[in-house]
């Protein structure tokens, strides 16, 4: 594809091979992945057609999960169009036996358009072109985000503590000595009721440390109406139909989102509190919303990367789907995911990293969800 | 002949099979083929020379000092090789058919030409030149240079690397500070890399006649066998002669010997990590640029080493004799793979040095880490070529006869012109 996608700016030239060589820890985004197939058979073509097909289930043995599942539960659709999702197919290997009839053993390397499969699943998802209707992707489905940012971090040092008993033993006496935290201070008993006579002298030394974790201190992210329009701008372009969180606020009662980010960002354990969570799921129940997405995502680490100076923001989304149908909200899916962003401003790195996170978000939902 | 014993039915049959065989083959295989391949439109554009690896690693030491003590500069700084870019753009502008500078990439159309720095290190030790002893000081470099395209359907793909090691040897003074040597020759030492660089350019970026944009060859494993890693330890040359350096060593000697483009032999930091760009219509986009697994893969161990020193009070002279054995395993993944390799083989070779009768000052462990670094170098010289030529010669001269390999080299041939597309 000759398509211009972008333009890359003067000064990115010098740094572009070392932005190659850059380390960090994101989600990969679709690419083609290479796949090696191989089939032996009677007549080229037939044996060809095998190989792309070895090839494919060898690209299904490195996925797993929600796609995976996806595939397998459409698995015929895929087959039907091999040579769209199976490409830049180059025989390696190919032994035929003469005659009509022959008897051939081809090898082949290929690439696997994953932009295509995820295209593909999608429309499957939105029952389209062959695919059974997925009854809940047209279901209402509130969605809400949260998310926090390390503001800042407090570090402790090593608590050492160091104990030192001497014991001394006589025939009537006792004398014992505890020092404690660095020898400063202690306490020391003693008795004497007994002819002294020292006979043994014992010394015995030991302590222990403790590493506290650091305490890192979140504030809430400003803009999460931008994320919430991320998530459901890719939901929507899934033709997953999502409520608008203002619409929930206006007609069930729910309270803004934004005080769900600030709680969140208070949160000691990384989760909205229970009777918040437990409150807003029955108005969203009352409204007769059968299913509710909720998605906390936190940036927790900031480096700036030694090779292009950019600045890097990693963290972490956790993403649960809940079916609100029956007597308690249920938990009918759930993933975690590692995400980071790059930039020059550390406020910009944050923002790719939510937004990359987002983008994360709405693909599992997608796959979650055309699942059921 | 054979055909003219069978008679003429039988031989009708066969050219008919032979026939069908090749026209139904053939088109399809072309096509099969042709889709795989890349076909740019111009020579790849330049984007720079860069770390493969964080900038503060140990191995990075000598560049990190020269940067520092010439230039001011931090090693991660974004200026910190400045002091190359103007002769490395000199010198490849000399390269117009080959490579081209541009102000903009347009991703999806552009491939892109870059040059990585993967190792050096550096050793003083007293060696023969033109006859006579001298201080010298050996500077190993080496590097990775890589054509890449990109386009948001695809990601990233590495099209074309070429690994290679330049060993720069100069008059050492009196062999004390080695490290601080090395730095003052290092710029000296860069002009001999950017000359590598455009000498294996010229060798491995035929853009022109397209890129095999899906079949890999990489070393895969570079090892020191426990038998040779106690004698290093003796020889106090652990630490110097790392599986890092052999790898590093053979993945160029593979690129250069079997003449075929080898993706890059350790995967740290660098591709097969994250990418990050600006696009313009978005803050940024990351992708994963990966090293692909490769279909033809190499494995090299060094096997056991040997010195002897033989006194010759009639001559003078102390003979160091050293020997390298090593171990080069192939693997066709079309063909077996790691269960069944193409080859396994095992090569050798002597060399004999000479020093002062009994002498202690000249025997050190940067001698023989220089003298077994030109063992390897050989052993593998001989062994590639040969096997690459068939040559009889060649690979007795390391230690392997044609017989034992002969089977396995004509698909060794076929695999190497695939990588080469």
């Amino acid at each position: 594809m000759n398509m211009k996608l972008t333009r890359l700016s003067r000064h990115l030239l010098g740094g572009l091979l070392a932005m190659v060589l850059g380390a960090g820890a994101t989600a990969a985004l679709a690419q083609q992945k290479f796949v090696r197939g191989q089939a032996s058979g009677s007549g080229k073509e037939a044996t060809l057609a095998k190989a792309k097909v070895a090839a494919w289930k060898n690209y299904l043995g490195g996925l797993q999960g929600a796609q995976l599942d996806n595939i397998v539960a459409n698995e015929k659709v895929f087959l039907d169009g091999i040579d769209t999702y199976v490409v830049d197919v180059s025989v390696v290997d190919e032994k035929c036996s003469g005659g009509f009839s022959s008897s051939c053993s081809i090898s082949i390397k290929a690439a696997i358009n994953e932009s295509l499969v995820e295209s593909r699943l999608r429309q499957l998802g939105q029952g389209g072109a062959g695919g059974a209707p997925k009854s809940a992707a047209q279901d209402d489905i509130a969605f809400l985000v949260v998310a926090r940012m390390a503001d800042s971090q407090t570090s402790f040092d090593t608590k050492v503590t160091r104990r030192a008993e001497s014991t001394v033993g006589t025939s009537g006496s006792s004398a014992s000595a505890d020092a404690a935290a660095n020898n400063r201070s202690g306490s020391a008993e003693s008795s004497a009721d007994a002819v002294s006579v020292t006979q043994t002298s014992k010394t015995v030394t030991g302590g222990s440390q403790e590493v506290k974790r650091d305490r890192i201190k979140y504030v809430a992210w400003p803009n999460i109406d931008d994320l919430q329009n991320r998530v459901g701008e890719t939901l929507t372009n899934n033709r997953i139909a999502t409520i608008a969180w203002e619409d929930l606020v206006a007609n069930c009662g729910v309270g803004d989102n934004d005080p769900f980010s600030r709680l969140y960002a208070e949160s000691e354990n990384g989760q909205l509190p229970a009777n918040v969570r437990n409150d807003t799921f029955k108005k969203l129940k009352d409204c007769q919303l059968s299913k509710v997405i909720l998605a906390s995502l936190e940036v927790d680490g900031y480096r700036q990367d030694p090779n292009t100076g950019l600045w890097l923001a990693s963290g972490n989304m956790n993403l649960t789907v809940y079916d609100l149908s029956g007597r308690f909200a249920r938990s009918v899916g759930s993933a975690n995911r590692n995400f980071s962003g790059r930039a020059e401003k550390i406020g910009d790195a944050s923002r790719a990293a939510l937004a990359n996170a987002a983008k994360l978000a709405a693909d599992v939902v997608v796959n979650q969800l055309n699942l059921r | 002949m054979a055909a003219e014993r069978m008679g003429p039915p039988v031989r009708r049959r066969r050219l008919l099979a032979s026939l069908v065989t090749w026209v139904a083959a053939g088109p399809l295989q072309a096509l099969a083929q042709q889709a795989a391949r890349l076909r740019p439109k111009a020579a790849p554009v330049w984007t720079g020379f860069g770390l493969n690896g964080s900038p503060g690693q140990a191995r990075y030491d000598l560049t990190r000092e020269f940067v520092r003590r010439n230039h001011n500069l931090n090693l991660s700084d974004a200026q910190a090789f400045a002091f190359l870019r103007e002769p490395l753009r000199r010198r490849l502008s000399a390269l117009p058919e080959l490579v081209r500078f541009k102000d903009s990439v347009e991703f999806g159309e552009d491939l892109l030409l870059g040059f990585a720095h993967d190792f050096e290190a550096a050793v003083g030790a007293r060696l023969e030149r033109d006859g006579v002893s001298a201080n010298t000081l050996v500077v190993f470099m080496s590097g990775v240079g890589m054509v890449l395209s990109y386009s948001r359907s695809t990601g990233w793909r590495v099209l074309s690397s070429f690994p290679f090691m330049l060993r720069v040897e100069r008059l050492g003074g009196d062999l004390k500070d080695v490290p601080g040597k090395a730095v003052a020759q290092l710029g000296e030492a860069y002009n001999s890399y950017g000359a590598a660089f455009a000498h294996f350019l010229k060798r491995f970026n035929k853009w022109e006649q397209g890129f095999s944009s899906n079949y890999f060859a990489r070393l895969t494993k570079a090892a020191i066998h426990k038998d040779a890693a106690d004698k290093l330890a003796a020889m106090k040359l652990q630490r110097l002669l790392n599986e890092e350096m052999l790898g590093f060593a053979a993945s160029a000697a593979l690129c250069d010997h079997l003449d075929i483009p080898l993706l890059p032999y350790q995967e740290n930091d660098a591709l097969a990590k994250r990418y990050a760009v600006k696009f313009s219509d978005d803050l940024a986009a990351q992708q994963q640029v990966e090293i692909p697994d490769a279909d033809f893969k190499f494995e090299l161990v060094l096997r056991d080493i040997d010195k002897q020193r033989i006194d010759s009070s009639q001559r003078g002279v102390t003979v160091v004799r050293r020997s390298v054995v090593l171990r080069l395993v192939v693997i066709d993944e079309f063909g077996g793979g790691r269960d069944k390799p193409l080859l396994n083989v095992l090569a050798a070779s002597t060399g004999e040095d000479r020093i002062p009768l009994g002498s202690t000052e000249d025997d050190t462990p940067e001698r023989d880490l220089v003298f077994l670094d030109r063992l390897i170098s050989r052993t593998l010289s001989n062994l590639l070529t040969g096997l690459a030529k068939r040559d009889e010669r060649l690979l007795a001269a390391a230690e392997v006869k044609l017989s034992a390999v002969a089977p396995a080299l004509p698909r060794l041939a076929e695999l190497c012109a695939k990588t080469r597309a």
